[in-house]
């Protein structure tokens, strides 16, 4: 599977990636998928859309690939409840995650896991904020998410 | 194509014929078989016909065939010639299985050997059905037939003999085609009338009157929204002006523009650097960096990667002994190889290492997105500030007095909302994303590429309907042509048929006003005389059925041999010798099984012929028949009865 947008999440920041030229979509999925792995919250295959939308990482991610695949285990050994301390459990779900033939360096389920992630950050962004007027109110109510902010 | 028959063959059939073989392959065109009634002249023409159509027969038909209780097996062999290849058609009897078998010989075949069933050419098999054959392997019974009502055997005659039943076959192809036609476009539409396509019709013109008005509503959107866009930068310019003249507001009003600027140009670069900064999971927030320290330090803890990679292992397996020096066997090297799985590979633990080293060496605090993200929000708010202070500065001006100023700005707000609802609209008339379409509830109705792909539907609908109609309408056209062309060649055929046997009847029963007047499910007869003499002889109907079917038989496409048992025993003498000269001109072979009695005024006929072969089979009392061949023969069997000729 590569990158897959959530479902509701194209019309969400339809007004920013039409007004923003620097905005990529994979902006979008990644504000998603972050919120997603802090939460530690899966959500459902069915609700990605249909079809990916790129299957790399474009050129502003690429130098994050290790940092997203690093939160991507570190959430995966969390959310199954693996003993952080058995060495060949860790080891085992590292196997599962990462495929280096890859140009993400993640395996299909990685890829897969991530963009459920996306599903679940999103669910929590749509209700924490209106879809944004600019990238400006974005960033702003992102950063809010994050605390401290105020 | 051309038939003949070259000669036959018996093996323990009824009538005592047990091994006869009657060899024609000289080629004579005309051959008289004499044999005694009970010898087996019936038993031949019904295995010739059999021979000829490949005709399954029943246990009890074969049983029928059997020479005597002692044969358990019998042939029937029939050596052809078509257009002067050889095929030979052999009948099989097991009598005691009761089942009938064929197999066919012919010159294609490879190495000349025989194959199983029934193989003639597949034009001929066509014409060769049990009722047709039975028109030229001559039964009795038909000269009956063809004058009966209702029975239709001479309109089947013509048909199958000229191949008029092609066009049936035609007309069945064009059926599939149209059947075909139709089913491909049961897809895109279930039209198959006029009526259905004026109605797709229809809906084509309303779904492109619909698309026309959308895209006449967005020319005149856009072009509205350009002249307010126009308008509104002239409003902008007017307004400055108005504050420019006014030296109480102007000073006020170019601070503020400045401060504007300023924030303008730093809001634009905190943008940029907070959208650089979120990019970074480590600036974000100092939980995920925490989050990546901790894995890579537990990973340290863990001795992860380790050093040991699965590519250690393939080649553990692969060596003939362990880094321990015991010996390493196939068991082994499966075991090894399995649980290599369990190892991450060279790449993975590269990853893994440049994650842990990226995390180790990052300068990231996690606090530098919000940071930005903060002034980014001051910024904005200060922003905000500018503008409600610009807005008071222009409500101070409207209230000394500038009633000019408060038109502009009115007229700024509406257009300002009406630019709003026209940028909606368009985007609405425009989008072509799925998922804007489906929550905007957008349609055909209020959305152009919706409404176009609606269009495209209908044409596409349309001309599937068009065509099938088109095709269908050319189908029925050409199926009622192919009706006429079958119904008026039927009709030239029959009457072609009707003056030929006609011509031939004048000469064939002198003095008698029988003649055909109509050929149409049977043989109709116009004579005066018929019906005051209480009907037809048995002579005159036969005389009718020679006629009739030399003439359907000499100008066909095929040509056939006529074979016919008792030719003559029905008739008087003078009709005799009259069918006797006429007939056999009419075929360019004749095989004609008689009875002594026949002699008289038809066999004897033949006599000055040449190109005769004469034929006499007989049976001797209690024993097998015996075959003798000429004239000398055949006529001095006359003399002498069958039990006598064989002492």
């Amino acid at each position: 599977m590569n990158f897959t947008l959530p479902g509701k999440a194209r019309p969400f920041f339809k007004t920013v990636t039409e007004r923003t030229p620097k905005y990529l979509m994979f902006d979008s999925w990644y504000l998603c998928a972050l919120i997603g792995l802090r939460e530690r919250t899966l959500g459902a295959k069915e609700e990605l859309e249909d079809e990916y939308f790129i299957d790399h990482y474009p050129e502003d991610f690429k130098a994050q690939a290790d940092f997203l695949a690093g939160l991507l285990i570190d959430a995966e050994l969390d959310r199954n409840r693996i003993n952080v301390d058995d060495k060949a459990s860790v080891e085992r779900e590292m196997i599962l995650l990462l495929d280096p033939s890859r140009t993400t360096g993640l395996s299909e389920s990685g890829v897969e896991i991530l963009n459920r992630y996306a599903v679940g950050g999103f669910a929590k962004l749509e209700d924490a904020m209106l879809p944004p007027a600019n990238v400006e109110d974005l960033l702003v109510k992102y950063a809010e998410l994050w605390g401290g902010q105020d | 194509m051309e038939l003949r028959v070259v000669g036959w063959r018996y093996e323990n059939i009824r009538g005592g014929i047990r091994n006869v073989s009657v060899a024609l392959d000289e080629g004579q065109r005309w051959t008289l078989v004499q044999m005694p009634n009970g010898t087996g002249k019936t038993t031949t023409m019904t295995l010739m016909r059999a021979a000829l159509t490949g005709a399954d027969l029943t246990p009890d038909e074969v049983a029928a065939l059997r020479a005597d209780d002692d044969a358990e097996e019998g042939l029937f062999e029939l050596r052809l010639a078509i257009d002067d290849k050889p095929y030979r058609v052999e009948l099989h009897l097991d009598f005691v299985g009761r089942r009938a078998s064929y197999t066919t010989t012919r010159a294609q075949l490879q190495g000349g050997g025989s194959e199983e069933g029934w193989k003639l050419p597949p034009l001929l098999r066509r014409l060769l059905t049990p009722e047709f054959t039975k028109l030229f392997v001559f039964d009795g019974e038909f000269a009956k037939d063809i004058r009966s009502e209702g029975k239709d055997r001479t309109t089947r005659a013509i048909r199958t003999l000229y191949r008029l039943d092609q066009l049936d076959t035609l007309k069945s192809e064009i059926a599939k085609l149209v059947t075909k036609e139709q089913e491909s476009a049961a897809a895109l539409t279930s039209a198959k009338e006029q009526k259905g396509v004026t109605r797709l019709a229809n809906v084509l013109a309303d779904a492109e009157a619909s698309l026309a008005a959308l895209k006449a509503k967005l020319k005149s959107h856009r072009a509205e929204r350009s002249k307010l866009v126009a308008r509104q930068e002239e409003i902008g310019g007017r307004i400055a002006d108005r504050t420019a003249q006014d030296e109480k507001f102007a000073a006020r009003k170019s601070r503020l523009d400045g401060e504007l600027s300023t924030l303008t140009i730093r809001i634009a670069v905190l943008s940029a650097d907070s959208l650089a900064a979120v990019r970074s999971p480590a600036k974000v927030s100092p939980l995920l960096l925490a989050r990546l320290r901790g894995l890579g330090q537990r990973l340290t803890t863990l001795q992860l990667p380790k050093t040991i990679s699965q590519e250690f292992f393939h080649e553990l397996a692969h060596a003939t002994h362990c880094v321990c020096d015991r010996e390493i066997g196939e068991t082994e090297s499966a075991a090894i190889v399995a649980g290599a799985k369990k190892y991450l590979a060279e790449d993975q633990i590269t990853i893994i290492n440049r994650m842990k080293r990226n995390v180790r060496e990052s300068e990231a605090t996690g606090g530098e997105f919000a940071d930005s993200a903060g002034e980014l929000k001051a910024k904005l708010r200060e922003r905000r500030s500018v503008y409600q202070q610009l807005e008071q500065l222009q409500q101070e001006q409207i209230a000394s007095g500038d009633d000019e100023l408060k038109r502009l700005v009115l007229e700024q707000r509406q257009n300002e909302l009406r630019l709003e609802t026209l940028d909606a609209e368009i985007s609405q008339l425009n989008t072509s994303d799925k998922l804007t379409q489906i929550l905007e509830k957008l349609g055909a109705r209020n959305n152009i590429p919706l409404c176009q792909a609606e269009v495209d539907l209908a044409k596409r609908r349309l001309a599937a309907a068009t065509q099938t109609v088109k095709f269908t309408g050319a189908a029925d056209r050409i199926s009622a042509l192919i009706d006429t062309v079958a119904a008026r060649a039927l009709d030239n055929l029959r009457e072609s048929v009707r003056v030929a046997t006609n011509e031939k009847l004048t000469r064939l029963i002198k003095g008698e006003p029988l003649r055909v007047a109509r050929i149409g499910s049977s043989l109709e007869l116009a004579s005066q005389g018929v019906a005051s003499k209480g009907g037809v002889s048995e002579g005159q109907s036969l005389s009718v059925a020679y006629a009739f079917i030399t003439s359907l038989l000499g100008a066909a496409p095929y040509r056939l041999p006529f074979i016919v048992d008792s030719p003559a025993v029905s008739l008087d003498t003078r009709v005799r010798r009259e069918v006797g000269d006429v007939i056999p001109t009419l075929f360019e072979q004749m095989i004609m099984f008689v009875i002594s009695s026949e002699k008289d005024g038809f066999a004897d006929a033949f006599y000055p012929r040449e190109d005769v072969r004469y034929v006499t089979i007989w049976q001797d009392q209690g024993e097998e028949s015996q075959m003798r061949e000429g004239l000398d023969e055949f006529r001095r069997f006359h003399a002498t009865e069958p039990g006598e000729r064989a002492a």
